[in-house]
């Protein structure tokens, strides 16, 4: 019943060993809840670094996702009649632009304020 | 040739991890510790088979108690850490629901009983994220579904346990699941639906699946007999009469009420016989086989019994493809590792405990009584009398398992259940067969549902009455007042340490001049 081969026993350490780092890890992250947003990098808000609408070049808004080519010359329009944007909000004013294209694309760009 | 069972002594000291876990004063830290000294001890001691095993499976006894306390222990943001402080007063909360709704009866009313995921809690200074899974049970019917995600008003509270005097004690058993809390919202508390969809997909699927085969059942069935046949073929025992449970119980027959290994091996059998009917090549029936049978077995909801017998059935099949012998225990063992790992406490929990130890038995003591019968005078050589034998050998071993825990968990003996289980399997076999096809008539041809309909109907009523007229008789079951923990574990000591005692006491009483 306890006759284990040399091969099982190192299947075994290693399979113990990976069950070993499994527990240890979701006890870590039950311990410290933080710990999820360390761990899920792709996650995080950071990795969409947000450019400054009232900045950015035309050929910078266009490679934001949700920005097609129209619609950031239509920002880039936009600006230059009304002005810096206040408020991602004002988004909603340009055609092409609707509620959940904020919500989405907002994500990835930020206002300024210096 | 001597049976090498590897994972045979895995699975015990993983289990014995488990069991030592409430007596166990060692930290989390003390133990990870323990385990990688134990591991390296193990592979530097590689080439010493026994000192290197000792410590290998020293660190499975240590992961076992690793296991057991990390599953238990509650993340901080835990709902359980705050429900202490809102007993008495109504609390709000959001969650997900995140297990298939239980409508039942509850005086003049209706009672719905859910699992939910916690997102958010109420606090005095605001909403906070919040996890863990409550239980909530809402006093009124309400248009809920898996995956749905809800804001919810009521009082929170703990499980309650029945009584001191019943064995089951309800706040273990939700424990083991991870439930600490019960939400009961009344019958005009507020609930509001925020989202739905947010389960997963799979698991959503099922249920869609499960809702459409309950239908047919309760389509073409009475209230009960349909409540009967969801028990068996889908493993829903929600609907059951509580009368009709307990002559299963005083019969010991109320494993057919669960799906575990009989029921799989019928529908893994007929699966089988549909795909050979197929022009499939014999290693593709194998795989389907093994595909139709797990999903099956996730449709069914994944209880103890179910998922032991399908990766047994599903080791069995596989092993064909491979073309290796299987070995009955190291399957038994694989299921039972596979279980703990994913729910240690599932070590303590009674369905789990019954069903292992019924295979287990069986698989120990079936050839040790086979070859007493057929060392007799008993003509084997007729097909029928082999099949008798071979059954009343297998209900015998099986009860011998199981009549232990049956006692402690139940307070019950049912000496009829042997008799009761050869008279009653063949009508087993026929129910779950054309159950099935019930099923799939009412699927692909509701017109043809009928005739199925019609033949369950005969013979679920007809296998009632037997064991209805089975728990009549005298000295069929007797209930007892307390069993205790020692005289189980001498009872188990004596039936499994016999067969190997008295082989050697006949050896020594021989030997004496």
């Amino acid at each position: 019943m306890f006759d284990l081969t040399r091969q099982e026993r190192l299947v075994l350490i290693f399979l113990v060993l990976i069950c070993l780092f499994g527990i240890s890890f979701r006890l870590a992250l039950k311990v410290n809840p933080q710990l999820n947003r360390m761990v899920n990098v792709l996650e995080d808000d950071k990795l969409y670094r947000p450019i400054d609408i009232n900045r950015a070049s035309l050929e910078d808004l266009i490679r934001v996702p949700g920005i097609g080519p129209a619609i950031a010359e239509r920002i880039v329009t936009y600006r230059q009649d009304h002005g810096s944007f206040k408020d991602l909000e004002e988004l909603k004013t340009i055609r092409g632009v609707n509620a959940s294209n904020v919500k989405m694309i907002s994500k990835y760009l930020k206002i300024d304020s210096r | 040739m001597k049976s090498h069972r590897p994972l045979f002594s895995v699975t015990l000291c993983l289990s014995l991890g488990i069991l030592l876990d409430p007596v166990c004063p060692l930290s989390f830290k003390t133990l990870l510790t323990l385990i990688l000294l134990t591991l390296c001890a193990s592979l530097i001691a590689i080439n010493k088979k026994s000192v290197s095993s000792i410590f290998l499976l020293t660190s499975i006894i240590l992961l076992g108690l690793a296991a057991s306390f990390q599953y238990q222990y509650l993340s901080k943001d835990h709902i359980d850490h705050v429900a202490k402080y809102y007993r008495s007063t109504t609390v709000e909360l959001e969650g997900v629901v995140v297990s298939e709704l239980r409508e039942q009866n509850f005086f003049q009313g209706k009672k719905t009983s859910f699992e939910l995921d916690v997102k958010r809690f109420k606090t005095r200074w605001g909403w906070r994220v919040k996890s863990g899974k409550i239980l909530v049970q809402l006093f009124r019917q309400d248009n809920i579904s898996y995956g749905d995600d809800l804001i919810l008003e009521g009082k929170l509270h703990r499980p309650f346990d029945f009584s001191d005097d019943s064995p089951f004690s309800y706040r273990d058993y939700l424990s083991r699941r991870q439930i600490k809390l019960i939400l009961s919202v009344k019958k005009d508390g507020v609930l509001r639906r925020v989202g739905s969809n947010q389960g997963h997909m799979f698991k959503e699927l099922s249920l869609r699946v499960k809702d459409k085969l309950k239908s047919i059942l309760k389509n073409q069935l009475t209230p009960h007999e349909s409540g009967l046949m969801q028990a068996i073929l889908l493993g829903d025992r929600w609907d059951i009469p509580q009368h009709i449970r307990e002559l299963f119980i005083q019969t010991g027959t109320a494993h057919i009420l669960a799906i575990s290994g009989l029921h799989i091996g019928i529908i893994a059998f007929l699966i089988f016989v549909v795909l050979k009917m197929m022009p499939l090549p014999r290693k593709a029936r194998y795989v389907l086989t093994v595909v139709f049978l797990s999903c099956y077995a996730f449709l069914t909801g994944g209880r103890a019994s179910v998922i032991r017998a399908t990766i047994m059935a599903n080791v069995f099949l596989l092993s064909f493809l491979v073309e290796r012998e299987t070995e009955p225990v190291n399957s038994l063992s694989l299921a039972a590792l596979i279980l703990l790992m994913f729910n240690p406490l599932n070590l303590f929990d009674v369905g789990f405990q019954l069903s292992f130890i019924s295979v287990f038995s069986i698989i120990f003591f079936y050839p040790r009584f086979f070859r007493t019968v057929s060392n007799g005078r008993l003509n084997l050589k007729n097909r029928w009398i082999l099949l008798s034998v071979q059954s009343l050998i297998v209900s015998v071993s099986a009860w011998l398992g199981v009549a232990g825990l049956i006692a402690y968990h139940f307070h019950i003996i049912t000496p009829i259940t042997v008799l009761a289980n050869f008279l009653i399997i063949p009508f087993v076999t026929l129910i779950v067969a054309l159950g099935l096809g019930l099923l799939m008539a009412g699927v692909l041809l509701p017109q043809v549902g009928f005739i199925f309909a019609i033949c369950v109907k005969l013979i679920l009523n007809l296998a009632v009455m037997i064991i209805y007229l089975m728990s009549r008789l005298p000295g069929a079951y007797i209930n007892l007042q307390h069993v205790s923990f020692w005289p189980v574990l001498l009872y188990y000591a004596v039936i499994f340490l016999l067969p190997f005692g008295v082989p050697f006491l006949v050896k020594l009483t021989l030997r004496r001049p």
